[in-house]
C-alpha cells in the first residue's frame, strides 16, 4: 500500500539532509556524482557469487554516513521499503542453484553465495543512491548532470518535477484523507470515483503548469533557463574523487578481504 | 517492476543507459523543434502529477487487493510520445534518487521498460490507431486497455531479459517468465482501467487538452527510423552481454586477463625489487579471482568449487568491522571539536 | 525604476468560448499611488490583472503602462515595468531555492553575476527574509512564501506592482507584515482583493468592479463606507467603517 503522507515525509527528510554542511556536503556535486557512479559500476561488476570480496566496499557508506552526519535510521527505513522484492528474487537462488561450494571449512549450496551477494549488493547500491541525494541534494545532482553534458531541458524538467512533487503529494494526501473519511473505512478508491479524483488532480496540475509558465515568462523567461554559476571544482574535490576511485579500484583488483584474513591469520599465529 | 541496481550488470546497465540517452536526446530534439516553451513547465508539473497520482490506491474490482497508476501511457496521451517519454524519465529519476525505487545503474533499464514501451510502442502503435480521434468512448476504453496491457507485458519481458543477461541471479528463464508475465497482466489491466478512466474524465471536462493539435503526433515515417535505431542498439547490447555472460561476467572476464598479467609481473619481480614491495606482495598474495584460488588450472564456469577460502570469510568480516570502526571514528572526530553538521538554516 | 502610472481605456474582453468578461472598462492609476480593485467573485478582477500583465489580449481598447502602450511588440519591455504577484505563491516560486527564484528575473534580464546577487540580496532584505535564501519553497510558511513571491518581482525593479489577493490565506501577523511592507514600497500598486480592510488601510483609491465594468471609483474611505453601493455589488462594508450595532456611532477615521 502506497502512502502519500509517508512518501512526503521521506521526501522532506532527504531534502532536509541535503541542505546541511559537512566535509561531504561541501564537495562539488560533480565529485559526489562521479564517485557514486563509479561505486555503482564497481559493485555491479562483481560476479554472481562474490560476497567477501565486496565487503571492503562498506568503508564508503560507513565513512560517508559518519562524515556527512547522516543518521542511519532513515537509510534503514529506505532499505526496508525496497528490500522485500529483491530478497524474494534472491531467496530463489538457493532453490535453483544446488551445486555445492566450499566456504572455508564448510560446504553449502552455491545459491546461498548468490543470495548473500545479492543482499550485499542491494544494501550497498541503495545506500549509495541515498547518500548521493542526501549529500549533493537534488540541486547538486542537477548541476552534476549539467556538468556531465545532459541537455538543459531534461535537467530543468527534472528540477521542476522535484519542485512540484512535494506540492502535489500534499494535495494527494489531503484528497485521500478526505476520501477515507467518507468512504466508511474502505481501503482504496473505488473505480467510479477514480476518474474524477485523479482526473481532477490532473486538470488542476495542468492549470498550475500554465500559471507557472506565466510566472516564468513575466520574469523574462524566453526558453533559456539561466542558473547561477556553479561552484569551482577545487583541489579538495579532486582529492575526494581520486581517493575513493583509487580505493574502489583496489577493492576491485585485489581481494582485500582475503589479504586481511591472511594478515589476521599471521597475527594469530597460523591458527586458522 | 522497477529493476534494482543489485540485479543489473554494468554492461546491461550501460547498454540501456546508452539507449535511454539516445532516445532522450532524440525526444529533446523533437520537443524543442516544434513546441513552445510552455511544454517545459507542462512536462515538469505533469511528471510530478504522475508521481503523486501513483500514491492513490484504489480497489481492484472483484479482488480484495488494490492497485495504482503507472503513468507512462497517460503521459504519452497528454503530452505526446516525446515529451511523455521525457516526463516519464523525470518521474523515474525522482523515484530512483529520492525513494530508492529502482536504481541508478538500473535507471536506463527502468526508463526503457516503463517509458519506451509505453510512449513509443503502446501509444503510437496501439492506442492511437484504436482510439482514433477519441470520439467513441468504447474505442477509447479498449485502446487504453490494450495499450496498457501490451506496454506492461513488453516492460515485464524487458525486466526478465535484462535480469537474465545481467546474470546476477540464476533463476531459470521459464520460471521467471511464468512469474512475471501473469503478474503484469493483472497490473496492465489495472493500468488500463485507470488510464481509461482518467482520460475519459479529461475528455469530458476539458476536451481541448486532448485535441489533436495539443500533442505532437508521431509522423508515420519517424517511428520506423526510431524503432530501427532502438533495435540496432538492443541487438548490439544483447550480443555484447551474451558474449560477456558466457564467460565469467563482462568486466570480470577482462579483469581476469589483466590480473593474470599483473600476477606474473609481481611474482617475477618480487625477489629483485625493494623490500617494501615485497612486504606488500606478501600481504596481498593473490588477486581474489576464481582461477587464483582453485587448484584446477582452468576452472570451468560456473566452477562448482569456486567458493571462498576461510581467510576470505574472516577477512570479509574483518573488512566490515573495520569499515564500521572507521565510520565511528570519523563520527567521533567530527563530533568532538565542534557541533558540526547541524546545518545553517 | 520610477513608479509608473497605468491607464486602461475602454477595454473589451471575452474568453474564446464567447463568455464576455469585460465590456468597455476604463481605469487609471497615478504614478506612485495604490489602487484597490474590489468586486465579487466573477466580477472580472483576475481577468483585468491578466490583461495588464499582457497574459491576455483585449479585443479592443488600450492599456498604457507608464506611457508605453501595450502591444505584442513591446511586451517584453512592458513586462519589465510590471511586477506581477500571483495569488498562489507556489506558482511563482518554481525553482529549488528562494534565492534562485529571486534571482530568476535579473538573470533573464542579462545582468552579470554580481549585479544579480546585489539585486536579489536587496529584494530579500526589503521583504525581510534574507535568512531564508537557501530554503526550498516547499519548506516555507504561508507568510514566508508570500514575502518570497513579492521579492521575486522586487528584484526586477518594477515601477508597478500588480498583486492578486495578496492577503489570502495569511495569518493575522503575516497579514500585518504584508501591509506594512506594501505601504513602505514606493511603486505604484494595483491590488485585487477581497480584503476590504486591507484596501481601506493601504489604498487611497478603490475601484469597485461589477459585471465586467467599473461600478464606482474614488476615495477608498468614501466608497467602502457606502453600504448601499457595496451591497449592490455583492460586497460587505469593512467592520471598521460600519456603525456600531449598539450605539450607532461610527469609528473616527
Amino acid at each position: 500500500m502506497r502512502d502519500p503522507s509517508r512518501t512526503l515525509a521521506a521526501f522532506y527528510t532527504v531534502d532536509e539532509l541535503s541542505r546541511r554542511h559537512s566535509p561531504v556536503h561541501d564537495r562539488h556535486p560533480l565529485a559526489l556524482s562521479a564517485t557514486t557512479a563509479a561505486f555503482m559500476v564497481v559493485i555491479a561488476s562483481f560476479g554472481r557469487r562474490e560476497v567477501s570480496t565486496i565487503l571492503p566496499l562498506f568503508l564508503y557508506p560507513c565513512l560517508t554516513l559518519a562524515l556527512a552526519d547522516v543518521r542511519p535510521a532513515e537509510l534503514f527505513r529506505r532499505l526496508a521499503s525496497v528490500a522485500p522484492l529483491i530478497l524474494a528474487i534472491a531467496a530463489l537462488s538457493p532453490v535453483f542453484e544446488t551445486a555445492p561450494v566450499r566456504v572455508g571449512p564448510w560446504t553449502i549450496a552455491g545459491g546461498w553465495l548468490s543470495f548473500g551477494s545479492l543482499v550485499v549488493k542491494l544494501t550497498l547500491t541503495v545506500t549509495a543512491a541515498f547518500l548521493l541525494v542526501a549529500t549533493a541534494g537534488m540541486g547538486g545532482v542537477a548541476r552534476g548532470l549539467r556538468a556531465a553534458g545532459v541537455p538543459r531541458l531534461a535537467v530543468v524538467v527534472l528540477q521542476m518535477t522535484y519542485r512540484y512533487v512535494a506540492l502535489l503529494l500534499a494535495e494527494v494526501t489531503t484528497m485521500t484523507r478526505a476520501h477515507e473519511l467518507r468512504s466508511g473505512g474502505r481501503r482504496g478508491v473505488d473505480r467510479s470515483v477514480l476518474g474524477p479524483m485523479i482526473g481532477g488532480l490532473l486538470l488542476r496540475s495542468y492549470d498550475r503548469a500554465g500559471r507557472v509558465y506565466d510566472a516564468m515568462s513575466l520574469r523574462g523567461f524566453d526558453g533559456e533557463y539561466r542558473v547561477g554559476q556553479a561552484s569551482r571544482f577545487g583541489v579538495p574535490d579532486t582529492l575526494y574523487c581520486l581517493a575513493w576511485l583509487g580505493y574502489f579500484a583496489i577493492v576491485r583488483l585485489v581481494d582485500l578481504a582475503e589479504a586481511l584474513g591472511r594478515i589476521a591469520n599471521r597475527l594469530a599465529g597460523g591458527m586458522l | 517492476m522497477h529493476m534494482a541496481d543489485a540485479l543489473v550488470s554494468p554492461d546491461v546497465g550501460g547498454v540501456l543507459w546508452a539507449a535511454t540517452l539516445g532516445l532522450g536526446a532524440y525526444s529533446i530534439r523533437k520537443v524543442t523543434a516544434g513546441v513552445d516553451d510552455k511544454k517545459i513547465t507542462l512536462m515538469g508539473v505533469m511528471a510530478a502529477f504522475v508521481f503523486a497520482a501513483q500514491m492513490v490506491n484504489f480497489t481492484i474490482p472483484g479482488t480484495g487487493s488494490s492497485g495504482h497508476l503507472g503513468g507512462g501511457l497517460l503521459l504519452a496521451a497528454l503530452l505526446g510520445p516525446y515529451a511523455g517519454f521525457l516526463a516519464m524519465g523525470s518521474v523515474l529519476a525522482i523515484q530512483a534518487l529520492c525513494f530508492a525505487d529502482g536504481g541508478l545503474l538500473a535507471y536506463g533499464c527502468n526508463v526503457f521498460n516503463l517509458g519506451f514501451f509505453t510512449c513509443f510502442l503502446a501509444y503510437p502503435l496501439i492506442y492511437q490507431p484504436i482510439a482514433g480521434d477519441g470520439s467513441s468512448k468504447t474505442k477509447s476504453f479498449i485502446a487504453a486497455m490494450v495499450a496498457a496491457v501490451v506496454g506492461l507485458q513488453a516492460g515485464a519481458f524487458g525486466v526478465v531479459i535484462e535480469t537474465m543477461l545481467s546474470g546476477k541471479t540464476e533463476l531459470p528463464f521459464g520460471a521467471f517468465v511464468a512469474l512475471m508475465q501473469p503478474i503484469h497482466l493483472a497490473i496492465g489491466v489495472v493500468e488500463g482501467f485507470v488510464t481509461a478512466a482518467v482520460l475519459a474524465y479529461v475528455r469530458s471536462a476539458s476536451p481541448e487538452l486532448l485535441a489533436p493539435g495539443a500533442t505532437v503526433a508521431v509522423s508515420s515515417a519517424r517511428p520506423k527510423a526510431l524503432l530501427g535505431l532502438i533495435l540496432a542498439t538492443l541487438v548490439v547490447g544483447i550480443g555484447l552481454s551474451w558474449f560477456a555472460s558466457t564467460d565469467p561476467d563482462g568486466l570480470e572476464w577482462s579483469m581476469e586477463k589483466v590480473s593474470g598479467m599483473a600476477e606474473l609481473e609481481v611474482e617475477g619481480g618480487a625477489h629483485e625489487t625493494a623490500a617494501g614491495i615485497q612486504a606488500v606482495t606478501a600481504f596481498l598474495p593473490d588477486y581474489g579471482f576464481k582461477s587464483a584460488e582453485t587448484e584446477e588450472a582452468e576452472p570451468s564456469w560456473p566452477a562448482i568449487d569456486a567458493g571462498t577460502s576461510l581467510s576470505g570469510v574472516v577477512g570479509g568480516v574483518l573488512a566490515l568491522g573495520l569499515s564500521a570502526l572507521a565510520g565511528l571514528a570519523a563520527f567521533g572526530l567530527r563530533r568532538k571539536p565542534r557541533p558540526a553538521g547541524t546545518g545553517k538554516a | 525604476m520610477n513608479a509608473c502610472g497605468l491607464d486602461l481605456n475602454a477595454i473589451r474582453f471575452s474568453y474564446p468560448d464567447g463568455r464576455p468578461v469585460l465590456g468597455g472598462l476604463s481605469l487609471s492609476l497615478k504614478p506612485g499611488s495604490k489602487l484597490a480593485l474590489v468586486g465579487a467573485n466573477g466580477s472580472g478582477k483576475s481577468t483585468l490583472l491578466g490583461l495588464v500583465a499582457g497574459l491576455l489580449q483585449p479585443q479592443s481598447g488600450s492599456i498604457d503602462i507608464g506611457g508605453l502602450t501595450l502591444c505584442k511588440r513591446n511586451l517584453k519591455e512592458a513586462r519589465q515595468r510590471i511586477g506581477f504577484v500571483f495569488q498562489d505563491p507556489d506558482d511563482q516560486l518554481f525553482t529549488g531555492s528562494v534565492y534562485d527564484d529571486v534571482a530568476f528575473g535579473p538573470r533573464n534580464g542579462g545582468l552579470d553575476q554580481a549585479a544579480v546577487r546585489e539585486r536579489a540580496d536587496a529584494a530579500l532584505s526589503t521583504v525581510g527574509i534574507a535568512d531564508l535564501a537557501d530554503r526550498p519553497p516547499f519548506r516555507l510558511s504561508g507568510g514566508e512564501k508570500r514575502m518570497a513571491a513579492i521579492a521575486t518581482v522586487l528584484s526586477m525593479d518594477p515601477g508597478l506592482l500588480v498583486l492578486d489577493e495578496p492577503s489570502a490565506a495569511l495569518d493575522p501577523k503575516a497579514r500585518r507584515r504584508l501591509i506594512s511592507l506594501l505601504s513602505s514600497l514606493s511603486q505604484s500598486m494595483l491590488i485585487a482583493t477581497h480584503d476590504l480592510e486591507l484596501a481601506l488601510e493601504l489604498c487611497d483609491e478603490t475601484a469597485i468592479l461589477f459585471g465586467g465594468a467599473v461600478e464606482a471609483a474614488g476615495r477608498s474611505k468614501d466608497l467602502l463606507a457606502d453600504e448601499g453601493l457595496l451591497d449592490r455589488c455583492g460586497l460587505e462594508a469593512p467592520l471598521s467603517v460600519r456603525a456600531c450595532p449598539v450605539c450607532g456611532k461610527r469609528a473616527a477615521r
